[in-house]
């Protein structure tokens, strides 16, 4: 699926209020699409509540989740307020990922 | 310029000793010499001695010999036959990425079973790994040169370049180590297969944090499987969590175990159906606060 097909989805499931960081678009782009959906999974079990949050030690009211595909490439963040809706989306490689997580403290 | 072949033969230097001390070497840099090629920790007097001197005489000698272009650390743990394949590896490498710097390290050096052999390639971009037959090459940006993970690369491995000493940079503290706690206890749950690489990097901050020798790939990957070999790893490794917050010399560490379990706490409100999960992280920190450091 083309990367606005998969930002739809994202807003369909996680609200359209949703936002996206890092290189989506490259991410999305260039990988197939039983990746794609691995990762729209992932998203699903966020909100089902399925996946476990970790503190931002940074921003006492967020929390996060994590992901990581099975090659170790990718790595995303969810954001969501505590008690409260999904902030954004974080898809990117290793070394963004690293500045991301430095910079919300997880 | 010629780089130097940094190979010493250790039981061969002892017995040449008063051929060399003191014509060439003075009795202390001798010394030196030993407790560097046997991994111990150099002050930092003496680290400025063995590159500002040591280094330079040993280049010079090297020259005079006209020998090939490789250094070796931490040779004693390497097989000699796994020695001689990484020189031709090496040789070959240098070729293909020319005025690189090129390291071989891993299991390949040490271990009868491998996967691949692990390259690394220092390059001024980042860039994708990729396997070519039976090599993994890792591209490494130079700010790799001042992190903890080149700390411990650089005591086991096969350099086409000498590895000069150069300070760790890398921002490690209470918070990162918490969140690689935090890292590692998820992966062990979601992604087994990723989780050893989070168990090197939290044992080498681990180490960092505690304040003892930063592991080798070797000490690594004994210390990786034997924990991973465990039926319930996250016991052990919240003791190395505990062991290592307690020996550090962090000044706001129960402060930080207190919001860590405050944070968790208020998680478990929301998501009651991964207490259990959440209780298993936070012993760590209770344990931290309750010897009291």
């Amino acid at each position: 699926m083309d990367v606005d097909k998969f930002k739809e989805t994202v807003k369909n499931i996680l609200g359209s209020e949703i936002k996206f960081d890092g290189h989506v678009n490259i991410v999305i782009n260039n990988i197939a699409e039983e990746r794609q959906n691995l990762i729209l999974e992932w998203i699903r079990n966020c909100k089902k509540g399925v996946n476990r949050p970790e503190p931002c030690k940074r921003f006492k009211n967020l929390i996060s989740f994590i992901y990581k595909s099975n090659d170790n490439k990718i790595r995303g963040i969810l954001t969501k307020e505590k008690n409260s809706y999904f902030i954004e989306l974080f898809l990117d490689k290793h070394k963004y990922y690293d500045m991301k997580k430095r910079y919300l403290g997880i | 310029m010629r780089k130097l072949e940094f190979e010493l033969d250790l039981e061969h230097f002892r017995k040449i000793k008063d051929e060399i001390v003191p014509t060439i070497f003075t009795e202390h840099q001798f010394d030196l010499i030993q407790k560097r090629f046997t991994n111990k920790i150099l002050t930092d007097s003496e680290k400025n001695e063995f590159s500002r001197t040591i280094s330079k005489k040993m280049k010079a000698i090297r020259y005079i010999e006209n020998k090939e272009e490789l250094f070796i650390y931490g040779g004693e743990k390497i097989r000699n036959d796994r020695l001689i394949a990484a020189k031709k590896y090496l040789k070959n490498l240098s070729r293909k990425f020319k005025n690189k710097h090129i390291l071989i390290s891993g299991s390949f050096l040490y271990n009868e079973r491998y996967n691949d052999i692990d390259v690394f390639v220092i390059s001024k971009y980042d860039k994708e790994d990729y396997n070519q037959d039976n090599l993994h090459i890792n591209y490494l940006t130079e700010d790799v040169y001042s992190s903890l993970f080149f700390e411990s690369l650089r005591k086991l491995c096969i350099s086409n370049k000498e590895l000069l000493f150069s300070e760790t940079k890398e921002k490690a503290n209470i918070d990162t180590f918490i969140s690689l706690y935090q890292e590692l206890f998820n992966d062990l749950k979601e992604n087994p297969k990723l989780a050893k690489q989070t168990l090197r990097e939290f044992l080498i901050q681990s180490s960092f944090i505690g304040k003892t020798p930063i592991p080798d790939s070797f000490e690594l990957k004994t210390q990786v499987d034997s924990i991973l070999k465990l039926k319930r790893p996250e016991e052990l490794i919240k003791n190395i969590f505990v062991k290592s917050v307690v020996l550090s010399k962090e000044h706001n560490k129960i402060k930080a175990m207190k919001g860590m379990i405050d944070s968790y706490k208020d998680i478990m409100k929301e998501y009651k159906q991964h207490k259990s999960y959440y209780l298993g992280i936070i012993r760590g920190f209770e344990e931290v606060i309750a010897i009291g450091c």
